[in-house]
């Protein structure tokens, strides 16, 4: 990634006007010689602009054409970039970049947001804040990323971000932000490129996976009892297997929350609830013939909550941990030859 | 003599490089986004999209339409803040790329209208305008600022 596009917003704005106060005066001088050199049937028209046409607009537009600040990802290129690098900008990279006292991990967003480059060492996996399920997936072999080539991302919000950070590009990734086991199954959220909405099942049925990664929870454990939340998700993958027989379907853990967040709200997200609908899933997992990948433990820290220097709202990560989970998938995978036998 | 050699230096920039400006051909799409960025009280932090990304998020959006683009969109995905400046390739591109950004607006309606009621306010008073041949969207905690960005 170009540095420039990881600096903080705030820099590059400071940055041009200091440029603009050192550079003014010889361009004001310029400008005074083409004036003259024009006639003065301009400054006459300048007056009889009327009022709106905002100097402010043709100002910034134009010490802009003089300064021309290099924008590489804003023409589309013929042929897409392969690895998509992350650009983060905003509110919380910016007072990063004033020394707030926000966590590390939103600093390392901000001066380092090529978490999600290639050449970024990839970070260690915590552990162990979230204990073992017996029969979870267990550690294996790294597989490369090629192995993601035919694999399927069905979830929320938080799948939704495999393709914002651009995680694994060559994944498929059918999720909708707020979804949730119950309205997966109906809810038309999917959009087609010819405008139409579809439901996550009818979406799914245009793609051909062997693998199919599910993640929901985050936004069913809220508002869905337990049965509910388990009955839906169990429509879900019966649903899944009848759509893509051949596929290994793997059930991912909902990850934690915060501790903040696991506390507010009469902890109806609670790390507590979150661990008792993650065994519950372990146990549909079984029941399905699916594979169970406990990938709380990629995100959590030792006391099992999500960091809260992580996580703006307590819920949803960013780049650097969208990578740590899927360091965590890399490292937990079943062989072809289970796949198969299920 | 200060206020003079400004006001020349105005007149000048006026009659060069701004004489489209109604047209939106002198708007830097980049620049104007990353104001617009931080002029909006955005709660978020947002996240610059490219030609793998953007397709994910504006699904109607033809790039063989699109001249040149800069989106930022919410990188928690539990907010629906995102900037967009769209430039079209040309005039007859411009309605379909209208389009596409209204479709997204009503994506962001559809998916946070029962998820995130709270944040339903920020998509209400979301700041959509065209400026010669670029489309501007803007979904901000601080609509007002953003839209004062937007319009330069």
């Amino acid at each position: 990634m170009d540095s420039k596009h990881s600096e903080p917003l705030g820099y590059k704005i400071k940055r041009r006007e200091i440029f603009r106060r050192r550079k003014v005066w010889p361009t004001v001088l310029g400008s005074v010689l083409g004036v003259l050199l024009l006639g003065g049937g301009t400054a006459a028209a300048l007056l009889l602009l009327p009022a709106g046409q905002g100097s402010t607009v043709s100002v910034s537009a134009n010490t802009v054409v003089e300064t021309p600040v290099p924008t590489p990802s804003a023409t589309p290129a013929p042929t897409p970039t392969p690895t998509p690098k992350p650009i983060v900008v905003g509110a919380a990279a910016i007072a990063s970049a004033a020394g707030s006292s926000q966590g590390t991990a939103v600093e390392d967003n901000a001066s380092s947001s090529p978490s999600g480059a290639p050449d970024a060492p990839a970070p260690e996996i915590q552990g162990p804040g979230i204990a073992d399920i017996p029969g979870q997936v267990p550690a294996s072999e790294p597989v490369g990323e090629n192995y993601f080539d035919d694999a399927l991302f069905v979830g929320d919000s938080i799948t939704t971000g495999i393709q914002i950070y651009g995680t694994m590009a060559n994944a498929t990734v059918v999720a909708s932000t707020g979804i949730n086991p119950s309205t997966i199954l109906t809810k038309p959220v999917i959009r087609d490129k010819e405008g139409n909405l579809h439901t996550v099942l009818e979406s799914m049925s245009a793609h051909n996976p062997t693998k199919i990664y599910v993640m929901l929870g985050a936004n069913g454990i809220a508002w869905l009892d337990e049965e509910t939340f388990i009955g839906s998700y169990s429509q879900l993958i019966d649903g899944i297997k009848a759509q893509h027989p051949a596929a290994q379907i793997y059930i991912q853990s909902i990850f934690p929350v915060t501790a903040e967040k696991s506390q507010s709200e009469s902890g109806i997200y609670s790390n507590e609830k979150i661990t008792r609908y993650n065994q519950r899933l372990y146990q549909l997992s079984v029941e399905k013939g699916a594979a169970y990948l406990n990938v709380a433990q990629a995100v959590a820290n030792e006391l099992g909550n999500m960091p809260s220097d992580v996580s703006p709202d307590g819920i949803h990560i960013g780049p650097d941990y969208y990578k740590r989970w899927f360091e965590y998938l890399k490292t937990h995978t079943v062989s072809p030859a289970v796949a198969t036998a299920k | 003599m200060k206020k003079l050699a400004a006001l020349l230096l105005l007149t000048t920039l006026l009659f060069t490089g701004c004489g489209k400006n109604a047209g939106g051909a002198s708007i830097n799409v980049k620049d104007i986004a990353e104001k617009t960025v931080a002029a909006g009280g955005f709660t978020d932090e947002l996240v610059a999209l490219t030609d793998t990304t953007l397709p994910a998020s504006y699904t109607t959006l033809d790039l063989d339409k699109v001249a040149e683009y800069a989106v930022h969109v919410s990188g928690t995905m539990g907010t629906p803040e995102e900037v967009a400046v769209i430039r079209a390739k040309s005039e007859a591109d411009l309605p379909d790329v209208k389009a596409a950004v209204e479709r997204r607006l009503e994506d962001l309606k559809l998916n946070f209208e029962d998820y995130r009621p709270e944040e339903m306010p920020k998509i209400e008073s979301a700041v959509l305008i065209t400026r010669g041949d670029c489309v501007l969207l803007a979904v901000a905690p601080d609509a007002a600022a953003a839209k004062a960005a937007l319009e330069g």
